[in-house]
């Protein structure tokens, strides 16, 4: 992972068109500013991972799985 | 009383007063706001979180405490005024939902968990920013590991 020190103000570019600026700090937060183009999907990382996960799982679960599932937690 | 010919179970009967509404849908199904949180005999303590506008989606849930005992529930303001709740202690049922990852394991999201205000049917898929859950979590136990009491 690169790591890149900044302070308050300042900026970094991603690629030619995504700039991340620092908008301020405090202990526990940074608040950070963000310029792209319009088609960048930007996402906290949590609710990525939560939208992949109940795509996944709205595939649904067959019955044998189901089954195994139930034995598993002991019903 | 409604009908709503689902998927999974056919048609079935419900009264309006059980509907959970998700004011925001949930992550990737933001127009999804209406669900009927079913428990089937012989399946408990699944909890089907049944969809009113697409017959074909349902989730499969287990209550949170079943999964992890000592899971700590926190719900951000904006979270808590969705649910037109003051404090995440009283009154709210809480479901994991469950998906098959890659390896076969059946995993729950425990790192957003449904939250339903039992008072007013209204619910948020709370979606936590720490670190602290994942959202696989492998489901313990077996009965192999069930220790005897």
């Amino acid at each position: 992972m690169l790591v890149i020190r900044r302070r308050a103000g300042e900026s970094l570019l991603i690629g030619d068109d995504v700039e991340i600026e620092i908008l301020e700090l405090s202990p526990a937060q940074v608040k950070i500013g963000i310029r792209a183009p319009r088609q960048v999907t930007i996402l906290r990382k949590e609710v990525h991972l939560t939208r992949a996960q109940n795509r996944t799982a709205s595939q649904g679960i067959s019955s044998q799985v189901l089954t195994e599932l139930l034995d598993k937690i002991g019903r | 009383m409604p009908q709503f010919a689902t998927t999974q179970f056919g048609p079935i009967e419900y009264r309006e007063d059980a509907v959970v509404e998700f004011p925001h849908g949930l992550p990737a199904f933001e127009d999804q706001t209406r669900f009927l949180a079913i428990e089937r005999p012989g399946y408990g303590p699944i909890v089907f979180l049944q969809s009113l506008l697409r017959p074909e989606l349902c989730f499969l849930t287990l209550p949170v405490p079943l999964v992890d005992p000592a899971y700590q529930l926190s719900l951000a303001r904006e979270e808590l005024a969705a649910l037109d709740l003051q404090d995440a202690d009283t009154g709210v049922l809480c479901l994991a939902i469950l998906s098959v990852a890659e390896n076969r394991a059946v995993t729950a999201n425990l790192l957003a968990p449904v939250v339903v205000n039992r008072a007013n049917r209204r619910a948020v898929q709370a979606v936590r920013p720490d670190a602290v859950y994942s959202h696989q979590h492998v489901l313990p136990g077996g009965r192999g590991e069930t220790p005897c009491s």
